[in-house]
């Protein structure tokens, strides 16, 4: 027999096993009678036998008659291999893991809280009429959704589930959290559908801090969540302790929280905010404060005027747009005043005329009122053009309507014609936006036909040129109807072959129909047919990304509509348009199977 | 019918599985249709004629008439992703001409080969018939016949060495003669110490590999490039240079002395398979088809997918890695299969299924890796009686997720160790340990994944993108945690949910354990 066989093969087989201990780890040997250890050996190989002869450790009791076995005596360099292959060996199969004798944070970790939100079953059946029943997929689809869907589509399909109460299947998060993190649009849909797991995942991992919800949090959310009456963006606050979100949330978590708040106690809200607000960085502090939008009335406008000096620019514009909604604050009677200065109604001829001049100087009471004396760089606006339009854009839109007599058309047709015409434009339109978008991109419905009446004024008579910027924005005040009219009309010029693109009007009622709306059937009916006449012309979709608007469109469109886009017959250019008849179909069925997901 | 994750695990690489999704709108395949034996369809492609696709479904095997080098191609996979989610719109009946020819031309293609494999067990066997008539004749006594005895080492103390006998002798020389070589060499390493080693060492350790692979050793010259990897490679790379030199200096030592080894110890096996000379598939078969079945040769059970790994080793060698657990005799089996040029494998194994088979053990000193037994090829051997536990099996099958459940809930981690210890007493230079920890935290520190049980935390070889996976899938929950155990990190392949114990849980409902093991993460390509 000789020691290697001994070792490996008739030796009784748990022996080393057994005694070997934990040799991987930083747990101490649990006997004695182990050989030398590799870090013990590894000097002695490192210089080299031949060039220093350093002492060999002694294995004792088995493993010393291991090294004495064999017929030669053994030199110094053998004896160390074979001392080396009797510590891989120990250590091999004495291999425990490795012992962590600190008390690691990473084990203090909860998991997550068992989720109140449920899955959507992973098929469902859907029945159209003249079709036959199919059964879809519907975490395959979600899956689509957030890999290869359009940014509508996203926000549609996240925003149903959210709707209807379900969260993301467990190994859709990763998927789901990475393109919130990309995409910061779409943070807050993604945080509605996370679920406990959700957020506890985002808590293990820095590049996704925007969605954790850390332990304290978590455990809490464990507890029967109390009733709360609500609108989607509250379902991930359903943990009722407020506290630990309030104070442990990310700026995303704390937003929302704070907007459900104001849904039920504005004022509260708002003293909560106050309470912290002081200790917050800068970009915290606007952040959070432009969520006082949600039912914002003139008992907020104390604490803001107070705001008005803060030292960020960003919180004092914040602050001067809130306002806007207190009427009755001194900031806005201020604003009127200081405007109605600069107003004279002087007698022409035979009729009197309204006459508006620009400040003639910087005021020093501007510092308070969240008024620059100096003009950024690249302001268009000349030095007085730009004090005037801060003015403007402090003063409520109604309060022209009242001082001047006037409807915002004749105001819009007056306005234009004066010498000041870019900075006055400007001003009513972030009024415009500030009052009726409180929250960018979401548009409140119009409280007063007012509202309604200045959008479509802009819409007919503001040149984009003054404006600096495309009026179309503020198609989404106007209502559907309305919005529907303006675009039938380019798409009769589309179709009548006048230098009007396709994509143009499509990209135009992509931006002006928010994503919880579709289009009528009427109109879908007339863009769905478009869209087969440009398929069918012979040079289809030479226009650069109108296959995505296509598909995006798809989203758009009136439900009963949207399988007629998908005809492939007309398709004599099935080749080139392989990519998106499969984004269309797969867009379809994602839609299909979100809007037949029954409520929880 | 096979799940989507089942699917999905088919796939070459995770390019492949989103473009198998892109397709799977009914809209793109004009037909689509089914049996119980195939699954075909034709795919819109971008050529003027569609696509041809077709999927037996014993195997599965794909074939699709695209240009396509990845295998199975988007197509097949798209197919058979369209079953699982639409069943209702394969239509049934008759397969095309196409279909059937191929299907036709497949079972041709493998009644051949079940009879080549035949032939060649037979020839195996009547050499087997003759060696231990040598035997016989040679000590007189009727040596019980075992799995080693056609060993060549067998062969070369037998007075009448036939030419295979003879050929083996001469390898077996050939292999001490590279040992020695390789053992002069690591001498020298240690008499002029690691720590001369320089980066431009790596090429001449690479040179000693060549003279290995020469020797017909490519098992020492793998070991060779191993351990040329680590110098001045990372932290403690001195220390984990000598382990490995170790390591490779006992199988030098032990291939030296391989003649004094008694003939029939399965050391023998085992070092020469470690050294490179691998044993022939048929000779495992011959050997577990010969005698009446014997638990070293031969083992039948009901089968657990434990878990797979497929690993592209270059752009031309696909390996797979396929672990099993017998329910009953609590063994575990490893297949280990290689596909060149992207061929892709014949047979599928599905993570989490379980099934009957017959695992062929391959000889040496512990019972590891194993070939599955064509049970269709055997048939046609007329020594083979059929397996008398078919019954009991076939009685088992419609409750071997519930056996499956009932077997992962039994482990312990003590167990898995002591497995592990056995085996490498057995012999150290496995380098791959099949592992399931009971009852692990997945968690992460300092930006490493390492699974915790108890006081132990064992690192996970697991790239970001898996990692998150895992994590989302356990919520942070213990899990059962399938994989291969590296000797010093665990290369994670499946994790399982808890099932709580029936015994521990009374309110558990009986329900709940009777059901397949609920498999939450299993890893994707490497």
């Amino acid at each position: 027999m000789t020691e290697a066989h001994t070792m490996t093969g008739t030796t009784p087989q748990h022996d080393l096993g057994a005694h070997a201990g934990a040799v991987t780890g930083d747990s101490p040997p649990r006997t004695a009678s182990l050989p030398p250890s590799l870090a013990q050996l590894t000097p002695i190989a490192l210089i080299g036998t031949a060039r220093a002869s350093l002492p060999i450790p002694a294995p004792r009791g088995k493993f010393k008659a291991l090294m004495d076995a064999g017929s030669t005596q053994l030199d110094a360099a053998q004896q160390v291999l074979r001392l080396a292959a009797m510590a891989a060996t120990t250590r091999r199969a004495g291999a425990r893991g490795l012992l962590h004798q600190v008390a690691n944070p990473a084990l203090t970790w909860p998991a997550a809280a068992a989720e109140t939100q449920p899955v959507p079953a992973a098929r469902i059946a859907i029945s159209l009429p003249g079709q036959a029943d199919q059964t879809l997929p519907v975490h395959g689809l979600l899956r689509w959704t957030l890999e290869a869907g359009s940014a509508r589509l996203i926000h549609i399909v996240l925003q149903q589930l959210a709707d209807q109460g379900y969260r993301l299947p467990n190994t859709l998060l990763p998927t789901a959290l990475e393109l919130a993190r990309r995409n910061t649009a779409y943070r807050p849909l993604v945080l509605a559908v996370l679920g406990h797991t959700g957020s506890w995942l985002a808590a293990h991992n820095e590049a996704w801090a925007y969605a954790a919800q850390h332990e304290a949090t978590a455990d809490t959310a464990a507890k029967p969540a109390a009733a709360n009456p609500a609108a989607a963006d509250d379902r991930h606050t359903a943990a009722p302790d407020a506290a630990d979100l309030w104070h442990c949330g990310s700026t995303e978590r704390r937003q929302a929280w704070l907007r459900a708040q104001r849904r039920h106690d504005p004022a509260h809200a708002r003293q909560l905010l106050s309470a912290d607000f002081a200790a917050m960085p800068a970009k915290e502090r606007a952040d959070l404060l432009g969520c006082l939008a949600v039912g914002i009335s003139d008992d907020d406008a104390a604490w803001l005027e107070t705001l008005l000096k803060d030292r960020s620019r960003d919180v004092r514009q914040t602050a001067a747009q809130l306002l806007l909604h207190c009427p009755r604050s001194s900031f806005v009677t201020t604003a009127c005043t200081r405007l109605a200065g600069l107003l004279r109604h002087e007698r022409v001829l035979l009729f009197k005329r309204w006459h508006i001049d620009a400040p003639a100087a910087a005021d020093p009471s501007w510092k308070l009122a969240a008024i620059d004396t100096e003009r950024p760089k690249h302001e268009s606006l000349g030095e007085r053009a730009w004090w005037l339009y801060q003015c403007v854009r402090q003063v409520p839109l109604a309060w022209w309507q009242q001082h001047l007599s006037m409807d915002p058309a004749a105001l819009l047709g007056w306005a234009i014609k004066t010498d000041w015409a870019e900075a006055l434009l400007r001003g009513w339109f972030d009024v415009l936006m500030a009052t009726a978008m409180p929250i960018p991109g979401q548009a409140v419905a119009p409280t007063d036909q007012d509202q309604v009446r200045w959008a479509e004024a802009m819409l007919d008579l503001a040149p984009e040129a003054l404006l600096r910027r495309s009026p179309d924005s503020l198609l989404p005040l106007l209502p559907l109807p309305a919005r529907e009219r303006r675009w039938q009309v380019v798409l009769q010029a589309v179709q009548s072959g006048q230098q009007v693109s396709l994509g143009l009007l499509i990209a135009q009622i992509l931006a002006g129909c928010p994503a919880s709306q579709t289009l009528s059937a009427k109109l879908s009916a007339q863009l769905a047919q478009a869209v087969h006449a440009s398929l069918a012309s012979t040079e289809p979709l030479t226009q650069y990304g109108l296959r995505d608007l296509i598909v995006e469109l798809l989203t758009a469109l009136h439900p009963d509509v949207a399988a007629t886009l998908i005809r492939r017959d007309d398709a004599t250019h099935a080749q080139t348009l392989d990519r998106m008849y499969t984004e269309l179909e797969q867009t379809r069925l994602s839609l299909l199977a979100v809007r037949a997901l029954p409520p929880t | 019918m096979l799940t989507e994750e089942a699917i999905v695990a088919l796939a070459p690489d995770a390019a492949s599985v989103k473009a198998a999704r892109g397709l799977t709108s009914p809209a793109k395949w004009p037909v689509l249709g089914a049996d119980t034996a195939a699954v075909w369809g034709a795919c819109q492609g971008s050529g003027a004629q569609p696509y041809q696709t077709q999927v037996d479904l014993q195997g599965p095997a794909f074939k699709c008439s695209c240009p396509s080098r990845k295998f199975p191609c988007k197509h097949g996979l798209a197919l058979l992703l369209l079953q699982a989610q639409s069943p209702e719109r394969f239509t049934a009946g008759e397969p095309p001409g196409w279909v059937r020819d191929w299907l036709a031309s497949r079972r041709e293609r493998a009644e051949k080969a079940s009879e080549k494999a035949a032939d060649k067990l037979a020839e195996k066997l009547a050499e087997k018939a003759s060696d231990s008539s040598v035997d016989k004749s040679a000590d007189g006594t009727a040596a019980p016949e075992t799995a080693a005895s056609d060993d060549p080492a067998t062969a070369a103390a037998t007075t009448a060495p036939d030419t295979s006998n003879r050929k083996a002798q001469a390898r077996w020389i050939k292999l001490r003669a590279a040992a020695d070589d390789l053992n002069r060499w690591l001498h020298d390493q240690i008499q002029q110490g690691l720590g001369s080693l320089t980066p431009q060492s790596v090429a001449a350790w690479h040179t000693m590999a060549a003279r290995m692979v020469d020797a017909q050793a490519a098992g020492l010259a793998q070991r060779v490039r191993d351990a040329a990897a680590l110098i001045r490679q990372g932290e403690h790379w001195p220390e984990r240079l000598l382990d490995q030199l170790g390591l490779l200096s006992l199988l030098t030592e032990a291939l030296l002395r391989s003649e004094t080894f008694g003939a029939d110890d399965p050391m023998l096996v085992e070092l020469r398979q470690h050294a490179g000379w691998a044993y022939d598939k048929a000779d495992v078969l011959a050997a577990a088809m010969t005698e009446p079945a014997s638990p070293r040769s031969r083992c039948d059970d009901l089968w657990l997918v434990l878990g797979v790994a497929i690993e592209e080793r270059d752009d031309k060698l696909t390996e797979r890695r396929v672990w099993l657990q017998g329910l009953r005799s609590g063994e575990r089996a490893w297949l280990l299969e290689h596909s060149y040029g992207g061929r892709g494998f014949t047979q599928t194994w599905v993570t989490g299924q379980v099934q009957p088979l017959t695992i062929a053990w391959y000889p040496g000193t512990h019972r590891l890796r194993g070939l599955v037994i064509d049970l269709a090829g055997a048939s046609v051997l007329p020594s083979e009686p059929a397996s008398t536990a078919d019954a009991g099996i076939n009685a088992d099958i419609a409750d071997h997720g519930t056996t499956a459940t009932r077997w992962l809930g039994s482990q312990t981690i003590g167990q898995e160790w002591q497995r592990i210890a056995d085996r490498v007493a057995a012999s150290p230079w496995v380098q791959l340990h099949p592992m399931l920890l009971p009852q692990a935290r997945v968690v992460r520190d300092q930006q490493r994944p390492f699974a915790v049980i108890g006081d132990r935390w064992l690192p996970l070889t697991l790239d970001d993108t898996q990692l998150w996976l895992l994590l989302a899938s356990s919520a942070g929950q213990p899990v059962q945690l399938f994989g291969e155990w590296q000797g010093d990190a665990l290369l994670p392949l499946a994790a399982w949910a808890i099932v709580p114990d029936p015994n521990t849980a009374p309110d558990a409902t009986t329900a709940s354990t009777r059901q397949a093991p609920h498999l939450l993460w299993q890893r994707g390509s490497l």
